[in-house]
């Protein structure tokens, strides 16, 4: 069976590598760089993130895109073949949510796939929850999940909301 | 910590890239950006500059990864030969990448050997700019005539 390409987007500092790496079965492919700008991390991915996993007997390739506008373009060559997308903004960064909306739009419209917004950081304080965020971009609440980085089956949890989107039916795994 | 802004290009670095478009023949352009994608310095014709040192940091980033997986790291160059010329992009230290561009009856050797020379002139001169120590270390030309 061929693997199922799911791409992971969102603006900078939204979790994207972190989210990749904490589901991925293989090293992870990363191209980060030095950071010029000030967007308060070290590091910035440049090209894209690859992860694999295997889920319930199914192959899943997580491709990551950079957070950038300026990267754009790659938000496009990542999505060829994906067959879902998981948008990811950071629940403490409400400057953020603009340009996360703009990207959903961007790319669910480019290429129309099941998508997910999570909204990361959950185990912070005065974190905007996943009700409010749905409420802000107006989107059906099943669309948007709260992501906790720091518990091992928040992102298990996020991947499998998104199958069911895709095979829109509860996730039983493979028959 | 480098940032610059695009209206005010380091003439020091423009200089050297007029000079590095003066020593080789059939080049056509040179920019220099951050690894990140933002552009310092550029002589280019026709481009919009933003979106192509974005992608130039794109390419050179992703060739870092390839370099380091198949064990041929630390990359140098990465090269994009159109049938209407190439596209050669070089590390230049940690921060910085440099593209030059070149009509394609132009000789890559020279384009190579020069532009990597000149990677090392760019990086000594960026530490110049940055630092405001008295010392600076300083990268030796392995290709310099004594």
């Amino acid at each position: 069976m061929k693997p199922l390409k799911l791409l992971i987007s969102g603006p900078v500092g939204a979790g994207k590598t972190t989210f990749i790496q904490s589901l991925s079965e293989i090293p992870v492919v990363e191209t980060d760089e030095l950071a010029s700008e000030n967007i308060g991390k070290t590091y910035t991915t440049v090209a894209m993130d690859f992860g694999m996993l295997e889920l319930d007997g199914i192959r899943i390739q997580l491709w990551g895109t950079p957070g950038q506008n300026r990267y754009k373009f790659m938000w496009d060559i990542l999505a060829e073949g994906a067959l879902g997308l998981i948008l990811l903004v950071s629940g403490e960064q409400p400057q953020d949510f603009i340009v996360a909306r703009s990207m959903l739009e961007y790319i669910t419209s480019q290429h129309p796939i099941p998508y997910l917004l999570g909204v990361t950081r959950q185990d912070q304080p005065d974190v905007w929850t996943p009700e409010d965020v749905a409420d802000f971009f107006g989107l059906p609440p099943e669309h948007v999940i709260g992501i906790n980085a720091t518990r091992a089956t928040s992102s298990i949890q996020t991947l499998i909301a998104l199958l069911e989107q895709i095979q829109n039916q509860k996730w039983r795994g493979i028959p | 910590m480098t940032n610059y802004e695009l209206k005010d290009q380091p003439l020091e670095i423009q200089n050297i890239l007029e000079l590095l478009l003066l020593s080789v023949p059939k080049l056509t352009g040179a920019l220099l950006a951050t690894t990140d994608g933002l552009p310092i310095a550029y002589k280019l014709e026709r481009l919009d500059v933003e979106q192509i040192s974005a992608m130039i940091s794109t390419n050179v980033g992703l060739g870092k990864r390839i370099a380091a997986s198949r064990g041929i790291d630390p990359m140098q160059a990465v090269i994009v030969q159109g049938a209407g010329g190439y596209l050669c992009m070089y590390s230049v230290g940690d921060r910085h990448v440099l593209a030059v561009e070149a009509t394609q009856d132009a000789s890559l050797g020279i384009i190579h050997i020069t532009a990597q020379r000149f990677a090392l002139k760019i990086t000594n001169q960026l530490l110049n700019l940055n630092t405001t120590l008295g010392t600076l270390a300083v990268f030796e030309d392995p290709w310099a005539v004594s």
